[in-house]
């Protein structure tokens, strides 16, 4: 019997379990993926916000602060970068300048008090190179890149290193509350838990059922994005913001850990929770906004192009709720900023844990559990005198590198789980080059290379 | 690479710097994947470039997939078809989204009946479906669209040269060929740095590439060896579309040494009429041609001791 069961890992679920962990409770994560990070958290902007924009007074903001606090505290003992890049909002238009002075009052009323506004020659200095044609803007200088696949994994290690548990390939297909304490039917047999935390996005509404009639519909919102090739990541210094409308946030430009470049999202309603599809059109759209938007950009090829859902609901607000009859919280409807709000959620998770069934212990102090740095601006393992084989070499990935991540307390459950976890196949080539030496490597331990040839 | 030529490298023993007072660059040559052909859909495993494939049959000994489709008609798309008959892959069809496939037509029909192989031209991949693996590739075929039902999408040939080390370095490249513009010698904007071989220009088989590498060797030899006149009087050969490249793209004051790299040109589409070297307007070399896409034209012009800085024009004359 465990003392809580995390249903998905993704981010919020990932960040979930360590505090859990670090709170000395026995907690399980099950994810139905063959990795963490299947499912919404796997395509994001990988951005740390400061949640300047995001609605006043609101859990969400809450959450955003936190964990923003959170990960900079954290980040060091767990060996995850911080590209202090800052951001900028770029007004175009006229009626995109008269909303600058709001949501100038809406950053220092959210507590993000170093945004100021710019002129169109500050803009300049900060990111040279734009289209001509800007008004004035917004310096964001807390906004931040992040890598978004070895924070989640780096945070679920540190919980595995408290004492956690985690199973993949593990749907949840039922759940029975009976005799105060929950039963989960998965393909791996039945879990126990006391309580059960609802953190699964994309099928939130699905797993609720076995609580109580879900006061909420998932609505997924794709996003879809393009990744630019390395060589254009040194005309982008800033993460270049349109100003928001009320339905998105916008077609951003900006540089990402990996020393790529990338321009999305998109906001897209659908139905469907299980793929994300990218169309030519769209595609083409974003190659094109980018140009537009930073000229220099021009002539770089594309490197890998991708599509996100968010769990969105029908409100656009957190549905994070305890419910102390089932024994049971839900943390859902946790958009785009669930990256940088997963620490601050996990916080108040706790919290509502503490108030509805009783006393926690205090966190112990943490256990460091680095993971390895895939940042391209901090020293990476091909640098090192004892690098061994470079196995990829548009992304510098070394044979050391690939075998520890196939190995260890939560080695890679796929080929994506690996490719998030080291780089590998994930550069200008995808695959062309190294393709076979992965195979080698990986053979009868990941799906995709079960089948020899005849 | 540095400003001045000096190659920063990594190696099983970490980063490493060589200067050396001649370099050849061999980097070769890689095929477009997927994502940057734009082809939409979902990411599901079963999609590689024929490389990938390759590797994935010869070096790991794999079946990656059972059933798959071919998309892209150059030659390299009918060594697929070898691959696939090594590895028992069903072939499912060839899908080339030009009027008429790359290949010589009766290389593609020979596909066709040695492989039992369809191969659909006008037809062009629109997206990916499936969620862990490949279930099937959707494609607009002349304006209809079909679902070819396969659990592999090999995307071949559209080569482009490996040129990513350069950049940023003061190389120059050459945004038709994709690789470093060189001289008849192979010498790049820095002297004493060469490239032959497939960085050059997409793309040549492996017995023109090794000839290059022989004759490039050739020239920095005599370099190195102070016979061949510093590249201070070069001529600059540009291309004009529908052409898509000339290269090499520069004339240097010739030596005795005959040029390592022949002069070839070009053409994104076909199309017949005049090819036509032309400086200040004046015809140096000319004849009629037929160009058909992305094939090579070998081209006999002497451009001897043309005066330095002299632009020459290459371009198709279409009759009128």
């Amino acid at each position: 019997m465990h003392d809580v069961a995390v249903i998905g890992g993704g981010v919020v679920g990932c960040a979930l379990l360590r505090r859990l962990a670090l709170h000395g409770m026995d907690a399980v994560l099950l994810e139905r993926g063959r990795d963490i990070l299947s499912g919404a958290s796997k395509a994001n902007s990988a951005l740390l916000h400061t949640g300047f924009d995001a609605p006043p007074d609101s859990l969400e903001l809450a959450c955003m602060r936190a964990g923003y606090r959170e990960y900079l505290d954290i980040r060091e003992s767990l060996g995850l970068p911080l590209v202090q890049t800052g951001a900028v909002m770029v007004a175009w238009n006229e009626a995109q300048q008269a909303r600058l002075p709001s949501l100038l009052a809406k950053a220092h009323a959210n507590g993000v008090a170093d945004v100021r506004p710019l002129d169109p020659g500050e803009i300049a200095r900060l990111q040279p190179g734009l289209a001509p044609g800007a008004l004035a803007g917004l310096h964001i200088p807390g906004e931040h890149v992040i890598d978004p696949w070895s924070a989640p994994l780096a945070y679920v290690r540190q919980a595995m290193a408290h004492g956690a548990t985690v199973m993949r390939d593990c749907e949840v297909l039922d759940g029975v509350l009976e005799g105060g304490a929950w039963r989960l039917v998965t393909p791996l047999g039945d879990v126990q838990a006391r309580i059960v935390i609802n953190a699964a996005g994309l099928y939130g509404d699905l797993v609720e059922q076995f609580a109580r009639t879900p006061p909420f519909e998932i609505r997924p919102r794709k996003g879809q994005f393009v990744v630019l090739d390395k060589s254009a990541h040194a005309t982008v210094r800033t993460i270049v913001l349109p100003v928001p409308d009320e339905r998105t946030k916008g077609i951003i430009v900006c540089p990402t850990a990996f020393g790529n470049v990338i321009v999305g999202p998109t906001a897209e309603e659908q139905t469907a929770r299980d793929h994300a599809a990218t169309d030519t059109a769209t595609l083409e759209a974003l190659v094109a906004r980018g140009r537009e938007i930073l000229p220099a950009l021009a002539g770089h090829a594309v490197t890998a192009i991708y599509a996100g859902l968010r769990p969105a609901t029908e409100r656009s607000e957190y549905r994070i709720e305890a419910l102390p009859d089932q024994r049971w919280i839900s943390v859902a409807g946790i958009r785009s900023t669930g990256l940088t709000a997963a620490l601050g959620i996990a916080r108040h998770v706790l919290d509502l844990f503490r108030r509805h069934f009783g006393p926690v212990a205090d966190a112990a102090v943490p256990i460091s559990t680095p993971v390895p740095n895939l940042c391209e601006s901090l020293p990476r393992r091909w640098m090192q005198p004892d690098a061994g084989e470079i196995v990829c070499h548009c992304e510098r990935v070394t044979r050391s590198e690939i075998e520890a991540a196939l190995s260890g307390p939560l080695p890679a459950g796929d080929l994506g789980g690996l490719r998030r976890r080291t780089r590998v196949m994930l550069g200008r080539c995808q695959g062309f080059h190294c393709a076979g030496r992965v195979a080698r490597l990986a053979a009868g331990r990941l799906p995709e290379f079960a089948e020899h040839r005849p | 690479m540095e400003p001045d030529g000096t190659l920063r490298i990594a190696g099983p023993d970490g980063p490493g710097v060589l200067r050396a007072r001649a370099v050849l660059l061999a980097l070769g040559t890689r095929e477009t994947p997927r994502s940057a052909r734009l082809v939409g859909g979902s990411r599901p495993w079963g999609v590689f470039t024929t490389g990938a494939l390759q590797q994935l049959v010869h070096g790991a000994h794999q079946r990656p997939c059972r059933r798959a489709v071919i998309v892209g008609s150059e030659l390299v798309a009918l060594s697929n078809l070898l691959t696939f008959r090594h590895a028992g892959i069903a072939p499912v069809a060839i899908v080339e989204d030009r009027r008429r496939t790359l290949v010589a037509p009766p290389l593609a029909w020979a596909a066709g009946v040695a492989f039992g192989t369809p191969v659909l031209t006008d037809a062009r991949p629109v997206a990916i479906h499936g969620t862990h693996r490949v279930e099937a590739l959707e494609i607009d075929h002349r304006g209809r669209r079909r679902i070819l039902p396969c659990d592999g999408v090999i995307f071949t040939g559209r080569f482009v040269p490996d040129a990513a080390p350069l950049a940023g370095s003061p190389i120059t490249m050459d945004a038709g060929t994709g690789g470093p513009v060189v001289d008849q010698y192979g010498r790049t904007a820095i002297p004493t740095i060469f490239a032959a071989g497939n960085v050059l220009r997409p793309v040549e088989p492996s017995w023109t590439a090794w000839t290059e590498g022989r004759a490039v060797g050739r020239a920095i030899a005599e370099q190195l060896g102070g016979r061949l006149p510093a590249p201070s009087r070069r001529t600059t050969l540009s291309a004009a579309p529908p052409l898509r490249f000339v290269c090499p793209q520069q004339w240097s004051e010739p030596s005795p040494l005959r040029a390592a790299l022949p002069m070839q040109v070009r053409s994104e589409e076909d199309v017949s009429g005049r090819l036509r070297f032309t400086a200040h307007g004046e015809e140096l070399w000319g004849r009629r041609a037929r160009l058909r896409t992305g094939r090579r034209i070998p081209v006999g012009v002497r451009l001897g001791d043309i005066a330095s800085g002299t632009e020459v024009l290459v371009e198709v004359v279409r009759p009128n």
